[in-house]
């Protein structure tokens, strides 16, 4: 922009006034459009910020279905942090148990579960889940 | 864009403005993609403190109005329409960090409003920025009257400190940047800063004199290093500090690690700054 103006373009008709537009009706629509995104945005953010107390994630566990494999079965979950953190590298363990002794224990990493969401996985067992009580538990995490 | 074919021939500003609004969605596509595919960039969509969020978005503003005097979609008379400009990049980077976030599955059900938000809010900072340079950045209409005024010794700072800090931008979220700073010994990180101020120096002697508001012969390069170099580089410093604390990489360092990394972001900050007059 701050490149001398080209010579091919001096003789263009249009004068230098009329290259100073002033901003079209439709422009202004626009323009609204993204200053209320904008304002909306902010607003939203402010609450956050305002009404986030640092509240420790909160993981819910939860079976979502039970599939066979090749070379087993495969137990899929679903996690959910109600808190108001985010958990990285949240480590779940996943257990088939027959009363106190357990048969087969799998372990998962998920990378994060930020707060108020969800994420999912699946832990693959040789045994087969239908036949023993599944438990899911999630170990611990650490602070992004 | 189905708008632009539809409304196309309504008037005569119109077309103009919808190709503007087409070249902008480009710009902020070409700026943004780096950072649309960072992993560091999602993750502080959601991390990231909201208030840092907020002030980051909220200084979005008045530097794209900023940018838009210098450059921006089109030659504009009144600040007004600057802020215009300003709200219309904003909307149009918004709308391509979510489809792109989209498409690469990375907004997704199941996601709390406050992820989806940041993602976008935090992707919408430098694809703005890209939307709002696009008209310098990939020509178009013919320049303006206004646009051979070079600007004043504060536009040229104002320059340096958007360059520096859409550069940091690229670098900021990585984790390279932390390890980077680990890795580099007390006398490096000194170095880099000599380093960072000689190419800075030498970016700003060649790039400002041509065809520049300065003109070599009247002043002495003392003053120009004092003046544009070293004051140049404090602001990329500054930018480098507000960009980190951003991003929460601060929090919880000592301060001789937040000054080298201050230096380390400082290095590409300072190409950005220097090298402002070409980018922006």
């Amino acid at each position: 922009m701050k490149r001398p103006a080209d010579p091919s373009e001096a003789g263009e008709t249009k004068p230098a006034q009329a290259a100073l537009e002033s901003t079209s009706p439709l422009e202004w629509v626009i323009a609204a459009m993204g200053g209320a995104l904008v304002a909306a945005t902010l607003a939203y953010l402010v609450i956050c910020a305002m009404a986030e107390p640092p509240r420790p994630p909160a993981v819910t566990l939860s079976v979502t279905s039970i599939t066979t494999t090749p070379g087993g079965y495969l137990v899929s979950f679903r996690a959910e942090n109600t808190g108001g953190q985010t958990a990285a590298g949240l480590q779940i363990t996943g257990e088939l148990r027959d009363g106190e002794v357990v048969v087969e224990s799998r372990e998962a990493t998920l990378d994060y579960l930020p707060q108020q969401s969800e994420r999912r996985g699946g832990l693959f067992f040789a045994h087969d889940p239908a036949a023993h009580e599944v438990s899911l538990r999630a170990h611990g995490y650490a602070d992004p | 864009m189905s708008v632009a074919s539809a409304t196309k021939g309504a008037t005569g500003a119109h077309p103009a403005f919808l190709r503007g609004l087409g070249r902008a969605f480009t710009g902020a596509l070409i700026f943004a993609l780096p950072m649309l595919m960072t992993m560091e960039m999602w993750r502080l969509g959601f991390y990231m403190d909201p208030g840092r969020l907020t002030v980051l978005l909220a200084l979005t503003v008045p530097m794209l109005v900023g940018l838009s005097r210098f450059g921006g979609m089109r030659p504009t008379a009144r600040l007004c329409d600057d802020v215009a400009d300003a709200f219309v990049v904003l909307l149009v980077a918004a709308l391509a960090a979510t489809v792109v976030l989209y498409l690469f599955g990375v907004l997704s059900p199941g996601m709390s409003a406050r992820e989806v938000v940041g993602k976008i809010v935090l992707q919408t900072v430098p694809g703005s920025f890209g939307a709002m340079l696009a008209r310098s950045q990939l020509g178009g209409e013919p320049e303006a009257r206004r646009d051979k005024d070079a600007p004043t010794y504060w536009g040229e700072m104002f320059l340096m400190g958007a360059g520096a800090l859409f550069l940091s931008f690229n670098m900021a979220p990585t984790e390279e940047m932390v390890l980077i700073t680990y890795k580099m010994a007390p006398w490096q990180s000194a170095a880099l800063a000599v380093v960072s101020l000689g190419l800075m120096h030498a970016f700003v002697y060649t790039l400002n004199f041509r065809g520049g508001s300065v003109r070599p012969g009247h002043i002495p390069a003392w003053s120009v290093f004092a003046r544009f170099t070293c004051v140049g580089y404090a602001i990329v410093l500054g930018v480098s500090l507000f960009t980190l604390w951003a991003f929460g990489r601060t929090d919880g360092d000592s301060l001789s690690n937040i000054i080298s990394a201050c230096i380390v972001l400082g290095f590409p900050g300072a190409i950005g700054a220097a090298s402002a007059r070409l980018l922006l």
